[in-house]
């Protein structure tokens, strides 16, 4: 009985040890740039190959790196892996894509990476069109594959940079867009809305040709993406409602970040709200 | 004396326990089970059930990070608690 008793002390020791291990290891973020060429660092009559093409996403990377933020890249896309310092080049950026191209795929590519964060800059190549609704298309997506596996994904939405020659056009995309997403945060979306269009500070200098920066302003595109990223953000208070009553329920929702609580008014199910 | 330092206590928990209004507290609303009324504020705790009365009826649902209870108000309609046995 002594041994029996000396072995069980001795696996629970083990089983405690690896406890406070799990607990300390917090699996990084996992996070996807999501995009067109401006993600995935194209640019007109570019000699470069695929693996020195950083765009924001190196200068993103670095300032997560330093300011301690577990990151991890994610997407079917490779670009960058060449450069010094080394950083994760993951991604999906895909040179010439609408936003509509974009919402057919998305959910193929929520599904294929699983990100816990989706930073999304698309509506350049949309060319004639004003419309919000492939941005909002994907969103929809990007919904329905939280839907299907019970997983929260944060979604920081920009308004897209001009070209460096004005661009009227994406002005009233931004302005459609702004709309757009203001009211799906009120709907109580996991959206964050950056303002690359105005708040990145780019000017014509940072441009390396008409539409794509170079990397002084991917540098300032990569601020914009970091300050939004170092918000606080819990989780669980997004996960909460869904794990009580289905969304379809779910008339408006809430986040109050400084309360740490979540407010929301459902429906009560015919089958009642299990707490 | 000793009777005195029994009751004083006692009064002063009764006191307290009895005054302020049951209607707007969620601590008073935190064992009552049956309908609900409209803008009550509940607290529900984990294995308790809110069912409907009523065709759609609405309810406010305010959950704090960490806790284990969540405080709920009717909106619209008709519902009932139904605490855990």
């Amino acid at each position: 009985m002594k041994i029996e008793q000396k072995k069980f002390k001795f696996f629970l020791t083990i089983l405690v040890f690896l406890g406070g291990i799990s607990v300390l290891y917090a699996a990084p973020t996992r996070i996807m740039p999501l995009g067109d060429s401006i993600t995935f660092d194209a640019k007109y009559d570019d000699p470069r190959s695929d693996s020195e093409r950083t765009g924001y996403r190196s200068h993103l990377y670095y300032k997560l790196v330093e300011a301690k933020y577990e990151v991890n890249f994610v997407g079917s896309q490779i670009a960058g892996e060449a450069i010094t310092p080394p950083f994760d080049p993951d991604n999906e950026g895909h040179p010439s894509w609408t936003s509509f191209d974009i919402a057919e795929l998305a959910y193929t590519f929520m599904s294929q990476s699983n990100p816990d964060i989706v930073l999304l800059h698309i509506g350049t190549n949309d060319l004639t069109s004003t419309t919000p609704w492939g941005v909002d298309s994907t969103l929809n997506e990007i919904d329905y594959y939280e839907r299907k596996t019970g997983r929260v994904v944060q979604v920081i939405v920009a308004l897209i940079i001009d070209r460096q020659i004005h661009d009227g056009r994406i002005a009233s995309f931004n302005s459609r867009l702004k709309e757009t997403l203001e009211q799906r945060i009120i709907d109580g979306d996991n959206i964050i809305m950056v303002d690359m269009y105005s708040g990145a500070g780019l000017t014509s200098e940072d441009y390396a040709d008409n539409t794509h920066p170079n990397d002084a302003g991917y540098s300032k595109m990569a601020d914009v993406w970091f300050n939004a990223l170092m918000q606080p953000y819990t989780p669980a208070l997004y996960a909460f409602p869904s794990s009580i009553v289905d969304s379809s329920y779910i008339q408006s929702q809430t986040v109050d970040e400084a309360a740490q609580s979540v407010t929301f008014i459902t429906e009560v199910p015919d089958t009642g709200i299990n707490f | 004396m000793k009777q005195i330092l029994i009751f004083l206590p006692s009064m002063i928990f009764l006191i307290g326990c009895g005054g302020g209004s049951s209607s707007s507290s969620p601590v008073s609303n935190s064992d009552y089970a049956g309908p609900m009324a409209i803008s009550e504020i509940y607290t529900v705790f984990p294995g308790d059930s809110v069912t409907k009365d009523s065709a759609s009826p609405l309810i406010k649902i305010i959950h704090i990070d960490g806790a284990t209870e969540s405080t709920i108000e009717l909106v619209e309609g008709n519902a009932t608690i139904v605490r855990k046995p």
